[in-house]
């Protein structure tokens, strides 16, 4: 028991800001390198509300006139209906799926166990073009390529590995003693899961469901390949549009880009409020909170 | 880069009233302390006093808020960790995971430029004094907690530290094991003749390791002394308490007389001797469950105890029992007692011991008051 | 993954000797089936496509099994998309690996710092890089704010060309793949004990040495790990470099090549040739990285007692 909790190296000195050159070398890289990012945003939605902008350091006037131009000309809203169906159902058939399987790969040992760890872990290590365009040809054979249920179905590719893989870690510091107890209380399996297990794993499950539906929203490529011209995600409506530009103000690609950062901000910061920053991007359990 | 060697030879290690703050929190408030070249000084409190906040303001890796630390008459409070040549074993040992024993041993000659053939030498003499000659090309996850135990003192030992801090190195041990590693640290100490600055919260490994114990409590010293004194002559109740007298009961003070004090209360009468100054019309008497003992109804301070609780521990019984009005008292006996049985004890007047009344004392929960059935 | 005793299994009592006995004994049970909706979901949706990409290569609308793979190897035009991926994708895991390290470092007990700049970071791995190409499109054109600065302080006389060549490319991937970097580097320097750097400095260590002797051999791990991630979010480059390279030549890279033979020339044959290659090279570079790794690597970053 080492009582003591903040523990500087070194000296009296040598702490906190007084710093060396370098150090504020590095500082300055990460303001420069944090600068460009916030102009990088402020430019898109400074354009947004522009009416024109040819070189100078803001558009010659504003108007609001381009996000209803291209809530129209875009489709926006079965894009957004699109997009939301999919992500949400995304995520809740991935939670259904995964979380069983987590349960086991935390809890058992099993021959091929190995095995089965390294098949929830290839989706996540190969290129998605790799299985992402057979996949769309497979889904256009069956007819569901080009529509929502074949975006759908390709980005739980990903989503299931992802949901097994972030709730091991909470499945695992459940005490396996709490199962036992419950068992000795005389719950049958089916209770033991639904009256102790599933509201230990609540947070996990919520964090879980956090991260996909933040990765299917974000998710390119496999919507990319298998959305059809009427079913298509904000992601990839926004890349179509920047793909083909010129025949559509750009003012209504940045509005739309607006609405899409619009989207990823509401998620995110709803999703910090669960998860650490550190999971979003390893889904490891981040325990030094 | 070569750096100095030291010889290892100082008089003195003084901390000039140290202090250091976690925010309002005076984890260490004002600690003065003098320790002599050779001498095993134990810091010794339970969890949260302060002790190992002030190891860690010795081996610099806590700054202090304020005080000074000097060896000698040069001041080392202002050193950073590394250039203080202080050896330290820490509780949970520290051992680089990714190094071999021999490596972990060697870091601290490596890092100073120390000659390749003087390090293997020195490895070689520091795993011997650990016995644990044969485990050079093992890694600290193949070792047992009492082996890396012993990596962890020969990993300080090789450098030849001026002063070797010591953060409870046990506390990670069980019990047998721990029994044989501090016979095995005052051998090192005895041998070595290694100045010890050691933190502890188990008394009795203070006691049997140390030539001098410093208590501390939240923060400041309680009392400094040989462990014979610290033991026997407790400076207040705090220590007496913390130092196993478990029975730490109010009376009243009937009569005192330089240090034989008279008391009454509970419905027996006791003499006592006071420890520090006993002033006003009550005071706190310690007494040690051993020291409770049976027979001798003649005696001054004997008195009947009628026994609630009794557990059998082996060689003796440790029994509770209420003095007339209902005071729990903890004794020790080799005659078995059953609850209800009443038994004549006496404790000997100079193994009472007389405080002042302090608050501390009066809301200790030994005393709560059990109903008399 | 170790797995813990489970108490929580149903118990059920078979007869020693049973069939069910004996599989019982080695872990297998009707618990596992649990495990199963998400094999199959892995099996039908990755597997059986992966096996379909792999035996499309190899039927190719024209000539031999190894036609395909022939004439991708043999077209420069082609062959040269390897080179141009790798191009991309190793410099900046380099950089942005580096780059996290330094920042990362001097950030290990700063924890405020830490939380600060994690959420700083999270925004832009969160936009993705449509959204960033989108907004580089305007603020590093020639017409844009950078250039503009840079022109009124006199640093530069003629734009700088940043988007629709390997820069435009490169930074997108600077941007989207350092705050990764960052957060992975830092969550595995964060798990190193303290304790460590707190006995090196004890046992005499200086600053540089604590780094060098005990930090950087117990970071290695995890700094394995995110090169290896950092490699493979930047090797599967598309939308940006797409929309702010050059994607007829300079980035030309395996995922649009790939993209471009399946959906403009419906050569689904060539399409799944070029996609097994970007999978074999990209597992390639990371097995290398992950054997170095445990040639590099012994015990555990944590102490394993208290």
């Amino acid at each position: 028991m080492s009582e003591e909790v903040a523990v500087a190296t070194g000296g009296r000195v040598s702490r906190g800001w007084v710093a060396t050159p370098g150090r504020w070398l590095l500082r300055a890289a990460l303001a420069f390198f944090l600068l460009n990012i916030a102009a990088i945003v402020a430019t898109v939605v400074l354009d947004s509300f522009g009416t024109r902008w040819f070189g100078g350091w803001a558009p010659h006037g504003y108007t609001s006139h381009y996000y209803s131009w291209a809530w129209q000309q875009f489709g926006l809203p079965r894009v957004l209906f699109v997009t939301g169906v999919v992500a949400v159902g995304v995520a809740v058939i991935a939670l259904l799926v995964g979380a069983p399987a987590a349960y086991i790969l935390a809890r058992r040992s099993f021959p091929g166990k190995r095995v089965a760890w390294a098949m929830f872990l290839l989706p996540l290590l190969v290129p998605p073009v790799t299985y992402g365009i057979p996949l769309a040809t497979l889904l256009y054979r069956l007819g569901i390529g080009g529509s929502l249920l074949g975006v759908l179905v390709a980005n739980l590719v990903p989503s299931v590995p992802l949901v097994v893989l972030a709730l091991t870690p909470y499945v695992e510091q459940i005490d396996p003693t709490l199962e036992g107890a419950a068992r000795a209380c005389g719950a049958r399996t089916s209770q033991v899961f639904r009256r102790v297990l599933a509201p230990l794993l609540l947070p996990g499950l919520l964090s879980a469901g956090l991260l996909v539906l933040v990765q299917t929203i974000g998710m390119f490529e496999l919507s990319f390949f298998t959305a059809g011209p009427t079913d298509q995600t904000l992601v990839v409506a926004l890349y179509y549009a920047l793909w083909a530009p010129g025949i559509r103000p750009p003012q209504a690609i940045d509005a739309m880009a607006v609405i899409y950062m619009l989207l990823c901000l509401a998620l995110l910061f709803t999703a910090l409020r669960f998860v650490s920053p550190t999971q979003m991007v390893a889904q490891v359990k981040d325990n030094r909170k | 880069m070569t750096r100095r060697q030291t010889d290892g030879t100082f008089e003195e290690l003084r901390l000039k009233e140290i202090s250091r703050h976690f925010g309002r929190l005076a984890a260490v408030n004002k600690v003065s302390l003098s320790v002599r070249s050779g001498e095993f000084v134990a810091l010794l409190g339970p969890s949260g006093c302060g002790k190992s906040t002030a190891l860690g303001c010795v081996a610099g890796l806590i700054p202090l808020t304020a005080g000074e630390i000097w060896l000698d008459d040069s001041r080392v409070d202002t050193l950073p960790t590394e250039r203080r040549d202080f050896g330290m074993v820490f509780q949970n040992y520290a051992l680089f995971p990714h190094l071999t024993v021999a490596r972990n041993v060697a870091f601290g000659l490596e890092v100073r430029g120390v000659k390749r053939s003087v390090v293997a030498e020195r490895v070689e003499w520091a795993l011997s004094m650990v016995q644990l000659a044969d485990y050079e090309d093992h890694y600290p996850a193949q070792l047992s907690g009492g082996q890396q135990q012993r990596v962890a003192i020969a990993r300080a030992l090789a450098p030849h530290p001026r002063i070797m801090l010591m953060d409870e190195p046990l506390s990670n041990l069980d019990a047998k094991l721990r029994l044989d590693m501090r016979s095995e640290i005052r051998r090192l100490h005895l041998q070595l003749g290694l100045t010890t600055l050691y933190v502890t919260h188990d008394q009795e490994e203070a006691l049997s390791v140390a030539d001098r114990i410093v208590v501390l409590k939240s923060g400041q010293v309680m009392q400094e002394g040989t462990p014979e004194e610290v033991y026997s002559r407790p400076a207040n109740s705090y220590v007496a308490d913390f130092m196993g007298y478990r029975n730490i009961v109010e009376f009243d003070v009937t009569e005192h007389s330089d240090s034989s004090v008279g008391l009454s209360g509970h419905g027996i009468t006791l003499r006592g001797s006071a420890v520090g100054g006993v002033a006003g019309p009550t005071a706190v008497a310690a007494i040690r469950p051993d020291d409770v003992v049976f027979g001798d109804e003649t005696s001054a301070n004997a008195f009947p105890l009628r026994v609630t609780a009794a557990q059998y521990q082996g060689r003796e019984m440790a029994f509770e029992g209420e003095l007339p009005d209902g005071q729990i008292l903890f004794a020790r006996s080799t005659v078995r007692v059953q609850p209800g049985d009443t038994v004549a004890v006496n404790v000997p007047a100079d193994r009472v011991l007389v405080y002042a009344t302090d608050d501390r004392a009066a809301k200790s929960p030994t005393r709560a008051k059990v109903p008399a059935s | 993954m170790s797995a813990a005793p489970s108490y929580g299994d149903a118990v059920t009592i078979a007869p020693i000797g049973s069939l069910r006995g004996r599989l019982k004994a080695r872990g297998i049970d009707r618990g596992l089936l649990l495990a199963v909706p998400a094999m199959v979901f892995v099996v039908l949706l990755f597997v059986y496509p992966f096996l379909y990409g792999l035996m499309l290569s190899f039927q190719p609308q024209h000539g031999d099994a190894f036609a395909s793979y022939r004439q991708f190897f043999s077209d420069g035009y082609l062959r040269a998309t390897i080179w141009n991926t790798l191009r991309l994708a190793l410099p900046v895991a380099v950089v942005n690996v580096a780059g996290a390290m330094a920042v990362a470092y001097p950030l290990r007990k700063a924890r405020r710092g830490r939380q600060a700049l994690s959420t700083a970071f999270i925004v832009p791995i969160t936009f993705g890089t449509v959204l960033v190409s989108d907004g580089m499109l305007t603020y590093l054109g020639p017409n844009g704010w950078l250039n503009q600065v840079l022109q009124d302080i006199g640093l530069i006389h003629s734009p700088l060309v940043l988007i629709h060549n390997y820069w435009g490319v490169f930074i997108s991937l600077l941007i989207t793949g350092f705050p990764f970097a960052f957060l992975l580097s830092l969550s595995h320097l964060t798990g190193i004990d303290p304790a460590f750097e707190r006995a090196a400095a004890a046992l005499g260590a200086s600053p540089w040495q604590r780094f060098r002797r005990v930090i950087l051999p117990l970071w290695a791990p995890g700094i394995g790990i995110t090169f290896c991630l950092l490699f493979m979010l930047a090797f599967a480059v598309f939308p940006s470099a797409e929309l702010v390279g050059n994607p007829s030549s300079t980035t030309h890279v395996l995922s649009i090549a790939a993209y471009f033979e399946a959906y403009e020339r419906y050569d689904y044959s060539m399409a799944c040739a070029i996609t097994i290659v970007a999978a074999l090279v990209e597992l390639l570079i990371v097995a290398v990285v992950l054997t170095w790794r445990a040639r590099a690597y012994h015990g555990a970053s944590t102490v394993g007692k208290g």
